[in-house]
């Protein structure tokens, strides 16, 4: 992949577009518990995590890029070894819920295996291309993505009742800031973007306000989704609901032009669900390529393991329960407390170092 | 490269032989696309009637008549799949955008009917729900040959419109119903089997999913300016020596808490002068504006008294006006129902008079 590089703009689209699709199956299902009524603002609590989550990536990755810098040692080459082994479980999921949500968009019965086939081998197309020209295709999909998820909510607007989701008291806020980790874990999909940090091109300076802005930006967006969801269907309702978002597009329509939306909606978020296989498909072959493992071959082999993987392990069932529990689990050990780990020593060895050598200086 | 690909991609092909079956073809002209579904509790068991609308046949734009079929079944679903059997075409539920519920089934309790729409694949939120008073099956089936469908969709047009009843969709009802524990839904009645056999039957009010009655005329219609969108109306009125027509076009409401926790509402209604013989003076205005502001503001009360009754804010009153006083809701949130029913809540009415 080297000498394909991509702009900040176009790994931060690619991340967002990948990241609607676990965020449009779970949320607000999965922050209720602990949010309550406050659960669309789930998304603006998990943003601590999800900007220092970033910042640690980015830290590991700084010099030679993430999967690079972890190859360096053998510490190093056995966490990288954890992340793909963990980035296959995640592209198996994504493959199986995509197929689904396709079977279910068609209302057809049987036929699962034909659909993940088929979105496997697009995967895979892409995945074996360029990654400048997936990078491209990512922010067409994101304009897609949030056009299409716009329209739902924009439709929605007139359902909404704000006593549903209003007013919020003081004892509501440990609930919503408890609410942040399963939200941070729904966001941890997009962890893998980091491994493409080292693909991008671009003036270091504005890096961090630039992920800042879309950090921001993106929470914001998905809270004020949540908004109009639970003030739509409130909280009972959506909670009782597989996936609350969806069932809001099967409900709205504009009398005379279109009754119904959500297959048009279901099958446009396979865009989100391609993404996000994708990025995962493009970062195990940078992770292969720092192992000096045949990049490629890797990838295919990946793919193929995965899509095996969907269609024998994961059953409907298990595959919902694995995206509600232990995938957002996993997503805050790999994205937060594995990186925080990795780079406390490094940190602390730093600081020693240059404690030391400011110390021999002072001497000689 | 490509080669190796493409073999591995065959084997794992092959080793799916027999791990499921192609996705089947449908052909529009096999499927009955479903519009209209009435629900009933017959006998202890669930009985469905579902009915599509007229049904395109070759290509001269011929037209069969309606599809209408029932089963019976001790779920919904088990209804739902016994009327598969029973037409030679695919029945095909994603079009179902109207809902009646039969009486006997709404006295009893009519969640498990919107829960299965909630979670049902093909069925979906956005349909729209009545209540009628007295047999579902027998609604569906009076629309005889042309199907009931365009019948609700008129209902539905003019409920929109403020003609007829306010139309809900099942998701709002659900919604409420979770939320506040109450809502309502208009309610048809039936008469005889011809076109525009269902007519107009005031609402039906829900408490904790069952049925708690109806409110009609007078209470109807101070429901629907309590919901701030009262159909259009028209009202008599006497003053001095003549008699003249008013037409009720608009309303809106609004709610709040007083800081003693009392509900305090306020209607805002738009009158237009209609028919009268001579031009009006000022006083006779004034006065005509009086007699509207007190015959709405009864008909509200009315509708508040019958729901204090039954302990129902259908309306979600309470909720609303707590957004003003977020500290005195607090206190109210936690038993609201005893509390509306105990409470006379302070009501005005204001009317705006077009000559």
């Amino acid at each position: 992949m080297k000498g394909e590089g991509i702009s900040r703009t176009q790994l931060a689209s690619l991340v967002w577009a990948g990241v609607l699709a676990p965020a449009a199956e779970l949320l607000p299902g999965i922050t209720l518990p602990a949010g309550g009524k406050g659960a669309w603002l789930a998304p603006l609590a998990a943003l601590p995590l999800v900007l220092a989550g970033g910042w640690l990536l980015g830290r590991l990755g700084e010099g030679s890029g993430l999967a690079g810098g972890l190859a360096e040692s053998g510490v190093g080459k056995a966490v990288l070894i954890l992340y793909m082994v963990w980035g296959e479980a995640l592209l198996a999921l994504r493959l199986r819920l995509c197929a689904r949500r396709l079977l279910d968009a068609g209302r057809r019965d049987g036929g699962l295996w034909f659909f993940l086939l088929a979105v496997a081998a697009v995967v895979l197309w892409m995945g074996l291309g360029r990654l400048s020209a997936f990078a491209r295709a990512g922010q067409f999909f994101l304009a897609i993505l949030l056009a299409a998820g716009g329209v739902v909510l924009l439709l929605s607007l007139t359902q909404t009742r704000p006593e549903r989701v209003l007013p919020l008291w003081v004892e509501d806020i440990p609930g919503i800031l408890s609410s942040a980790l399963p939200a941070a874990g729904t966001l941890g999909w997009g962890l893998y973007g980091a491994f493409l940090l080292g693909e991008t091109e671009g003036e270091d300076t504005r890096g961090r306000r630039h992920w800042l802005a879309w950090g921001v930006g993106g929470c914001l967006l998905l809270a004020l989704a949540q908004y109009v969801i639970l003030a739509s269907l409130g909280q009972e309702l959506a909670g009782r609901l597989d996936s609350p978002f969806f069932t809001l597009a099967q409900s709205v329509g504009v009398e005379g032009a279109f009754q119904r939306v959500e297959s048009v909606v279901t099958a446009l978020w396979t865009l989100a669900d391609l993404v996000m296989a994708g990025v995962l498909l493009f970062s195990l072959r940078s992770m292969a390529a720092a192992l000096r493992w045949r990049e490629k071959r890797t990838a295919v082999l990946g793919l193929i393991l995965a899509a095996a993987l969907a269609l024998t392990l994961f059953s409907d069932r298990l595959a919902a329960a694995w995206g509600r529990t232990v995938v957002p689990l996993g997503n805050l050990i790999l994205g937060l407390i594995l990186p925080a780990l990795m780079i406390l020593p490094k940190t602390i060895s730093g600081k020693r170092g240059r404690d030391g050598t400011s110390c021999g200086g002072k001497g000689g | 490269m490509r080669g190796r690909i493409t073999a591995l991609w065959a084997a794992l092909c092959l080793l799916l032989t027999g791990c499921g079956r192609m996705p089947y073809p449908r052909e529009m002209e096999d499927m009955a696309l479903l519009r209209t579904m009435g629900v009933d509790r017959e006998g202890g068991v669930l009985a469905l009637t579902v009915s599509t609308g007229p049904r395109a046949r070759g290509l001269q734009g011929d037209q069969e008549s309606a599809l209408v079929l029932s089963a019976r079944g001790e779920s919904l679903s088990a209804a739902a799949l016994s009327l598969q059997g029973l037409s030679d075409s695919y029945v095909f539920f994603g079009y179902v955008d109207q809902l009646l519920l039969g009486e006997e089934l709404a006295r009893e309790d009519v969640r498990p009917v919107l829960d299965w729409f909630a979670r049902d694949a093909e069925l979906g939120l956005g349909a729209r729900v009545w209540v009628v008073r007295g047999s579902a099956r027998e609604a569906v089936e009076s629309g005889g040959d042309r199907g009931v469908d365009s019948r609700l969709t008129t209902l539905r047009a003019d409920g929109e419109m403020g003609v007829a009843s306010l139309s809900r969709t099942a998701g709002e009802v659900y919604a409420d119903l979770l939320e506040q524990g109450t809502a309502y839904l208009p309610a048809l009645t039936v008469s005889g089997q011809e076109a525009g056999s269902l007519k107009d039957g005031g609402y039906a009010v829900f408490k904790d999913g069952a049925l708690a009655g109806y409110l009609e005329g007078e209470e109807a219609l101070g429901l629907e300016l309590l919901a701030g969108q009262s159909s259009v109306h028209m009202l008599e009125e006497r003053t001095g020596e003549e008699t003249v027509s008013l037409r009720v076009t608009a309303s809106s409401a609004a709610c709040r808490l007083t800081g003693e926790g009392r509900l305090s509402l306020t209607c805002r209604v738009a009158v237009h002068l209609e028919e009268y013989r001579h031009p009006l003076t000022a006083s006779q205005l004034e006065d005509l504006q009086n007699r509207v502001k007190t015959r709405e503001e009864g008909r509200v009360r009315a509708a508040l008294d019958r729901l204090r009754d039954w302990k129902a804010d259908c309306l979600g009153l309470g909720p609303r006006a707590g957004l003003t006083a977020p500290q005195v809701w607090s206190g109210l949130q936690e038993n609201w129902d005893e509390a509306f029913a105990a409470m006379e809540p302070e009501v005005e009415v204001r009317v705006e008079l077009h000559p």
